[in-house]
């Protein structure tokens, strides 16, 4: 059974089959989008047709690996026909071109913004960035054949100078494993820029709302309570306590989300708060002077006696709150 | 070098220990916490006073190719970057403030680790999040700034990534020859997840840099029977949950020197070794668990009541251990395929050592850590992701806390292409 699976595999036509299937269902993907977001009537036979065949680039991909490691493996034992090397040249050839586009796909990606490439193309990075790593894996395979097929290895007084590392064909195998790992220690290189851009990042860069925090230091005693929305997405950042608190500390950051009723809220005290907004109207808390009523958090709103103005700056205002009559 | 080095980390974990017990409860020191702070003591005692006795000075005879230079600048370029951008960065990593250097900023105003549950109970979704994390990297931030040094924390983490191309060398100049050594030390440094690692303020670089020096001392331990290296690899290996608590790797550890000190399947002596450092493993497990019982919330993130593991067992043939098994292959990506690689050679030392009646217990004990993290990783994210909802995220995080595999997987492949001639 398994030397028939490996008669198929060490086929000479069976490496470029799953390499040319694994290519059709990753633009298979470009497909499938195209097709469901065009207009006009959709077949829900074709559309399964190709969502099956971009799912299934996964499975081809892995496939593809493990054929080019026992084409590898047939090699250093000498058992590959010089068809299969052919076919091999070939593939690796085309794995050139795959690994400078998935490259361009990726620089895309960090150049727009996050999923840039599904809503223009319906690839996710992770797709791409499998392309690209088999296509790496490929082409150092294909550099280790040639490598060894010119007589480059074997003997090679300046691999002896290395020390006792003399290179034998059967070990052709390992070479492309070696060579990711040299592929990744090129990257902080390769990708200088984006290293040293550590050095300008700023805490305002890193962190939304980051000034109206500063704002809150600045104009609240060391002693206060400060109130703060949910945590949630729609206020990142200042809305997460452990991350406030990093430049608030010692003051008690109190989540809006612990103000549940008016016993809590008259049981903390005297509180702080920054107003909060979106596109110039503030969104948070809700407030109506008229009625001294106050709303933190969505379905809980609490009265309170007295409302101070702390500061204004920027269209952002800092309260100073009292609940208890 | 491999001494001095890991006897100054073992020496920074037992002033973290001892820190920690004087203060971390408010002056009521835990039994556990004080039974693994007096443990480390006598792993280092005993470590260097067996090392004294056979030390002996070794001479440096392995020749230096023209390409030495060359990986060396690299090296140096690699390193020298992470000190510069360290020493000029305005901002520290989100981690960092949202919990290792917030830490220590509590620490440093007189607040104990106990006493932060107090801070955050106005805040009901993180109201434990100080006391679930080991300690280690924040008390490390609060020696930094108590002793007044003046260099940004981040000189730090560049410190610690010059340490693991120390230890990368070092550790395997006797072996490769100090060109493919060097080699190696150019692959770990310049690896783009472990100097990223040096440049983010947590514990990714200090777990990597004291689990790898463990792993590799217990691996030369099975070789060359130095007992200071089994008494520091197994203190190393076993602290290292005083850094990162969630994935017990140690335990892999462990199993993986058990299987490796097993030889044709007979009782030995030897395999008490294994058997103590369980032990040890379990009370230093045991230290910090204690402290997260008394202070923080119960429920942990992985949960193993018998309700909440059937979920799990059902999913391997419901296909949601395959689905879990494309998401972990997708999120390590082509890196797992050279740790798989390197259990395969370390598979083919010990097929090729049993033909010739040698013995490979290094390679095949570093071969199983590698093959049991992976393992460990895995299983811990399949469980995961039937008990949370963000388990997705976990992913890159794994990966993130993985380094230690690049030096091991690269060392074996290289003796593998050393120790074959033509």
């Amino acid at each position: 059974m398994i030397r028939k699976i490996l008669k198929i595999v060490l086929h000479p036509l069976f490496l470029p089959l799953v390499w040319f299937l694994y290519l059709g269902s990753f633009f298979g993907g470009i497909v499938r989008y195209l097709y469901i977001s065009g207009s006009g009537e959709k077949s829900g036979l074709v559309k399964l047709f190709l969502s099956a065949g971009w799912r299934s680039s996964y499975i081809f991909a892995a496939l593809f690996l493990i054929t080019l490691f026992l084409w590898g493996i047939a090699y250093a034992k000498r058992k590959l026909k010089d068809r299969n090397k052919l076919y091999f040249v070939l593939v690796g050839t085309t794995s050139l071109a795959t690994f400078v586009f998935s490259n361009v796909l990726l620089s895309m990606e960090t150049k727009n913004y996050m999923n840039y490439l599904y809503s223009r193309y319906g690839l996710t990075s992770v797709n791409v960035k499998v392309l690209d790593e088999v296509s790496i894996f490929c082409l150092l395979f294909l550099g280790a054949f040639i490598l060894f097929e010119l007589k480059f290895l074997q003997n090679n007084k300046f691999l002896l100078s290395l020390g006792k590392l003399r290179l034998s064909r059967d070990m052709i195998f390992a070479l492309p494993f070696l060579g990711i790992l040299v592929w990744y220690s090129l990257l902080p290189f390769v990708n200088y820029r984006g290293y040293f851009y550590y050095v300008k990042f700023t805490y305002a860069d890193e962190l939304e709302n980051y000034k109206a925090t500063r704002d809150l230091e600045a104009a609240t005693p060391t002693s206060a309570n400060v109130i703060l929305p949910v945590q949630s997405s729609e206020w990142p950042d200042i809305s997460n306590p452990p991350i406030t608190r990093y430049f608030l500390f010692p003051r008690m950051l109190v989540s809006s989300s612990y103000i549940t009723n008016q016993v809590v809220a008259d049981s903390l005290g005297d509180c702080y708060f920054i107003t909060l907004k979106h596109k110039d109207v503030v969104n948070w808390p809700k407030l109506d002077i008229n009625t001294r009523k106050i709303s933190f958090m969505e379905n809980v709103d609490l009265d309170y006696s007295t409302l101070t103005n702390v500061q204004n700056k920027d269209g952002m205002a800092i309260y100073k709150i009292k609940f208890k009559k | 070098m491999i001494f001095i080095l890991s006897t100054l980390i073992l020496s920074l974990v037992l002033a973290t220990k001892v820190f920690f017990s004087v203060s971390g409860r408010g002056g009521n020191p835990g039994f556990l916490e004080w039974i693994s702070a007096v443990v480390l003591a006598l792993a280092i005692a005993a470590g260097s006073l067996c090392y004294i006795k056979r030390i002996r000075k070794e001479v440096n005879t392995t020749k230096k190719s023209k390409l030495f230079s060359f990986f060396i600048l690299l090296t140096a370029v690699v390193v020298g970057s992470s000190f510069v951008i360290n020493l000029n960065k305005k901002a520290l990593i989100w981690d960092s403030i949202a919990l290792y250097d917030a830490r220590a900023k509590f620490l440093l105003s007189g607040t104990t680790f106990s006493q932060m549950v107090e801070i955050s109970k106005y805040d009901p979704v993180n109201s434990y999040y100080y006391v679930l994390y080991p300690p280690y990297t924040s008390i490390v931030h609060f020696f930094w700034y108590r002793l007044g040094i003046p260099l940004p924390i981040g000189v730090l983490y560049s410190f610690l990534l010059l340490f693991l191309g120390v230890s990368a060398y070092f550790l395997t100049r006797k072996r490769l020859g100090a060109t493919l050594a060097i080699f190696l030390t150019f692959i770990t440094v310049g690896n783009n997840m472990i100097f990223s690692s040096s440049l983010s303020e947590y514990t990714n670089l200090p777990y990597t840099l004291q689990f790898l020096l463990g792993v590799w001392l217990i691996g030369d331990f099975l070789e060359d029977k130095k007992t200071w290296k089994f008494f520091y690899g197994s203190a190393l290996v076993v602290t290292s949950q005083w850094i990162r608590f969630l994935e017990p790797l140690w335990a892999g550890v462990v199993l993986a020197l058990f299987i490796a000190m097993f030889k044709k399947k007979k009782w030995s002596r030897e395999l008490l070794l294994p058997a103590v450092m369980g032990i040890y493993g379990v009370v230093e497990y045991g230290a910090w668990q204690s402290f997260v019982a008394s202070f923080g919330d119960r429920t942990k993130i992985v949960s193993f009541a018998l309700i909440k593991l059937l979920d799990p067992i059902l999913g391997v043939f419901t296909g949601s251990a395959f689905s879990v098994l494309i998401f972990f292959i997708k999120s390590w990506g082509i890196i797992l395929l050279v740790y798989m690689f390197a259990i395969f050679i370390s598979y083919l030392f010990k097929k090729s050592c049993r033909r010739s009646s040698k013995n490979s217990p290094k390679q095949t004990f570093m071969g199983l850590t590698l093959l049991l993290s992976v393992l460990v990783y895995y299983s811990g994210l399949y469980f995961v992701s039937f008990q949370s909802v963000w388990w997705d995220k976990l992913g890159n995080s794994l990966v993130r806390g993985s380094t230690f595999m690049i030096p091991i997987s690269g060392y074996l492949i290289l003796e593998y292409l050393h120790g074959k001639k033509n």
